[in-house]
């Protein structure tokens, strides 16, 4: 049983080979005269069809096609060798035409977009973990509002205990609505400290009017706001995790379409 | 951070429950409806959010895609592939100039039957390849276009034969979408090669000009000068001669050359410009007190023995001891028999006839009443002489040959020199016995015509019956017509009398050198100095390298071989065996500014063509491949 960095070296290496192989090919069809846009064109359709089957694959998990980290494997060093055959295809030049230039920037953004997913499934794991461990996208709702029950809980009773509405009224000014609901704030994916800072500036600001009582409640209050502000963070990072496959899945089928019908033209045009 | 998760959330679920913050126990269904009395409003989850976005775009995609080929100006608009360069761009709004263009009809026609307005977008989608024949419609590159140079299939075997190819079998045709790519943008130079697409082909591929290119050979002296000029002996003996010691730097490239305006090449200066400083007394001056070139004359008859042998010739002036003129002969063999009377003519002559028997005498009887008709004719003709000579001849052609055969001048030829000639040459036709007759004429001064026609013209002379014309200087057009004429239809001895020093019109071929083409058997005199150009392998623009030969100027490149035999290249009409009176130039020249590193380092197609005319090639090359030899005929002609 081949290790996973076993795996990755042959990968690579594979993967390198075919773009070397890809390169030389190009060179010499330049070099020789030989028409090579048909075949590039061919091969680099090939290429999307199979990265594409991976979307198909994930739709039929029970169907006994391999493991879909295997294929997710496949689909990543596919996609690169499909790049280059891109490039080679268009002649490392933008393409002038409409129709050319759809098709052109339909593929740059399918890759980039898939480029920046892998990016972000290798990243955000870790950082999620960093960011307080890990909860599924469903449950945030659930455990946001748990959150808003124990901080109102602890206001409302921090009337009862010192008679005073200091931290009601700074509840309901300041921390009510970050308690409404879930926020993306692309800040906290780049571990950015500044919305927890803020919170501590505000909790800090409040402070100077609390009593004893009120100031240990503000303690325990403060400590809810910065798991909202964990919560946050894990949310940003599935929203990232979930939404980017919005661009990358559509646009891809549209690319297969556009692409058929690029080949089409080319069969009966180039020449 | 850890949170605990309800056991009733089922994310692969296409369903969520609606209460997100605190999901019911059961969940929806599978249909999307919550089961409870108070119902919420179950959620998708996102795969399923994702599955329904990613049918919209398609749908949407798709959509967009089907009204965009509703509009057939929209459709070939958006498949451009992008603008065809500068030259092209008149045909970009109609695709069907490069793209099935033999559909184009069809396609036309069908629209005009639906009732719909023709628009030049209409593209067979199916087969819309460009077919070179649309390109061969405006652009001529020979009768091979589509092999390799343009070259036909023997040349192509033979070039492969001469430099020991390893392929010697077909060479496949090319279309012109292999190298010229449209569509690339305005300014794209769709004609451009890399040396390494040249070097694809060729088995010997080296590494740049520089090094590893081959040596010239004979460059760039292959084929000799129109104009027979010997820059050595003019440079040596001429000018110093004519010159003065003080002006014996006289000889300069800029007295004759100049760049040309419109072309890479150098131009010549007219030789009114040029030559007729030195030269210009042979043409006007000396060369007017020749008498000029002999059209016609009367030979002499033995018209005693006529007499005595009953031979009916009519009058015959007795003093006449002229021949039978090269344009005579020429006229009288556009006549039935002519030919064979002259080459009777040739071995017999009319000069002895008393013993001569009855079947000579009806020659020469036949002959002498020719040359009178051919008098007639060019006096009373009903038609110009030049109708009944030259039929298949365009009218310019006709003018420029016979708008100096003046009616007049021989009107008042025969009436000087035959008695009647007219009646006689009717009474002749009508089967008349015109009986022979001796005539005298008193002699009369002509000297004063010679001088009167200093100016050139057609003119006539009493004393030794001859009708002459002289040339009106340089140029002389009728002379001109003639040569051309004579040359071009094989008139050898027209063309030789034409050529002869003395006759005036001599003096063009002194200079005007005459090639004959290997191909066709024709020949031509080059007039001008610079041939028309013809694409070759080899190109080469003088107007960038004249300001960078330093000192020596023209002599940095071209240098005079003192000892080059130049006057011998044109002791015949082959143009190819040449030996210049300049050193050839070498590489080592070009390579002192072409070198690798430098910006000029020159590709292929700097001073290649890929397209060459094969016609010119087969010259070029393949006189030593062919076997050709000097051609014997092209010599006679001289």
């Amino acid at each position: 049983m081949l290790t996973f960095k076993a795996k990755r070296y042959i990968s690579i290496s594979l993967t390198l080979l075919i773009i070397i192989s890809l390169v030389f090919y190009w060179c010499y069809s330049v070099d020789n005269l030989i028409e090579y846009h048909i075949k590039t064109g061919f091969i680099l359709f090939a290429i999307i069809v199979f990265l594409i089957l991976l979307n198909i694959r994930k739709m039929f998990p029970f169907l006994p096609l391999g493991k879909v980290s295997t294929w997710l494997r496949l689909h990543v060093y596919s996609a690169y060798i499909g790049i280059v055959l891109f490039f080679i295809h268009t002649d490392f030049a933008l393409p002038n035409g409409l129709f050319e230039s759809i098709l052109y920037w339909l593929f740059v953004i399918v890759n980039l977009s898939g480029i920046f997913g892998l990016w972000v499934s290798r990243v955000a794991p870790e950082k999620m973990t960093d960011a307080g461990g890990s909860i599924i996208y469903e449950a945030i709702p659930q455990a946001l509002k748990d959150y808003r029950d124990q901080a109102e809980s602890l206001v409302l009773s921090s009337i009862d205990t010192s008679g005073q509405t200091t931290l009601s009224n700074f509840y309901l000014v300041r921390l009510k609505n970050i308690f409404s609901r879930p926020r993306f704030s692309s800040s906290l994916l780049y571990n950015s400290r500044h919305a927890f800072n803020d919170l501590k500036d505000q909790i800090d600001r409040v402070r100077r009017y609390c009593n004893a009582d009120e100031e240990q409640t503000l303690i325990e209050l403060h400590e809810i706001c910065k798991q909202k502000l964990e919560l946050d963070t894990q949310y940003s990072f599935l929203i990232i995790l979930k939404y980017w496959l919005f661009i990358h899945v559509p646009l891809s089928y549209v690319l297969f379409m556009l692409g058929i019908y690029h080949g089409y033209l080319a069969k009966g045009f180039v020449g | 951070m850890s949170k605990k998760v309800s056991n009733y959330i089922r994310p692969y679920q296409k369903w969520i429950c609606g209460k997100t913050e605190q999901p019911c126990e059961l969940g929806p269904g599978e249909d999307g409806k919550c089961p409870h009395q108070n119902p919420c409003r179950p959620n998708l989850n996102i795969r399923a959010q994702r599955f329904y976005f990613l049918i919209t775009i398609i749908v949407l995609s798709f959509g967009l895609f089907v009204i965009s080929q509703s509009s057939t100006q929209f459709k070939a608009y958006s498949y451009n592939p992008g603008p065809v360069s500068n030259p092209h761009q008149t045909f970009e709004k109609n695709c069907m100039s490069c793209h099935g263009q033999e559909n184009q009809e069809i396609m036309r026609l069908e629209k005009v039957h639906s009732g719909e307005e023709f628009v030049n977008y209409h593209v067979n989608w199916k087969d819309g390849k460009v077919k070179s024949s649309s390109c061969l419609n405006c652009h001529n590159v020979g009768e091979h276009p589509l092999n390799p140079h343009g070259m036909s299939q023997v040349q192509l075997a033979e070039i492969s034969k001469k430099y020991n190819s390893k392929f010697s079998g077909y060479y496949p045709e090319k279309n012109c979408t292999t190298c010229h790519k449209e569509h690339q943008g305005r300014i794209a130079n769709i004609a451009h090669l890399s040396d390494k697409q040249c070097q694809s082909c060729h088995q010997q591929k080296f590494e740049s000009f520089e090094e590893g290119h081959s040596d010239f050979k004979n460059y760039p002296y292959k084929k000799r000068t129109n104009i027979v000029f010997d820059h050595n002996s003019h440079q040596s003996k001429h000018f110093p001669k004519h010159f003065s010691e003080s002006n014996s730097d006289q000889f300069k490239c800029t007295t004759c050359h100049t760049p040309a305006t419109n072309t890479a090449q150098m131009g010549l200066k007219s030789f009114d410009k040029s030559c007729i400083s030195c030269h210009g007394d042979q043409v006007y001056d000396e060369g007017k007190s020749e008498k000029g070139w002999v059209l016609a004359s009367v030979p002499f008859v033995d018209v005693e023995s006529l007499k005595k042998k009953q031979v009916h010739i009519g009058s015959w002036p007795e003093d006449a001891e002229g021949e039978l003129t090269s344009f005579k002969k020429h006229l009288l063999k556009s006549r039935s028999n002519g030919q064979s009377l002259i080459e009777w003519f040739e071995d017999n002559g009319i000069d002895d006839l008393e013993d001569a028997e009855q079947q000579d005498l009806e020659k020469a009887q036949k002959l002498i009443w020719s040359i009178k008709e051919t008098f007639y004719e060019l006096a009373y003709g009903d038609e110009h002489i030049i109708n009944l000579l030259a039929k298949d001849l365009d009218k310019n052609a006709k003018s420029q040959l016979g708008a100096h055969l003046n009616k007049e001048v021989f009107k008042s030829v025969v009436d000087n020199w035959f008695k009647d000639l007219k009646t006689e040459v009717e009474n002749y036709r009508d089967g008349t016995i015109v009986e022979t007759e001796h005539i005298k004429f008193p002699e009369l001064d002509t000297a004063h015509h010679t001088d009167f026609h200093a100016h050139g013209g057609l003119y006539f002379l009493n004393d030794d019956f001859t009708v002459r014309y002289r040339p009106t200087g340089h140029g002389d057009i009728f002379i001109k017509s003639w040569l051309d004429h004579s040359i071009r239809n094989g008139h050898n001895e027209l063309f030789v009398d034409l050529g002869k020093k003395g006759s005036g019109a001599g003096s063009c071929l002194k200079c005007h050198s005459v090639e004959k083409y290997e191909d066709n058997q024709k020949a031509v005199i080059h007039w001008k100095g610079k041939s028309e150009r013809i694409k070759s392998f080899s190109k080469f623009n003088h107007q960038p390298h004249l300001g960078l030969v330093g000192d020596n100027g023209c002599k940095t490149c071209h240098k005079i071989d003192s000892d080059a035999d130049y006057a011998n290249s044109f002791s015949d009409t082959n143009a190819w065996s040449y030996k210049s009176n300049f050193k050839n130039i070498n590489k080592s020249t070009c390579v002192e500014c072409h070198q690798s590193e430098s910006e000029n380092n020159g590709s292929c197609l700097t001073c290649h063509n890929y397209h060459v005319d094969g016609q010119i090639f087969l010259h070029d090359s393949f006189s030593d491949l062919t076997g050709h030899k000097k051609d014997s005929e092209a010599k006679s002609i001289q």
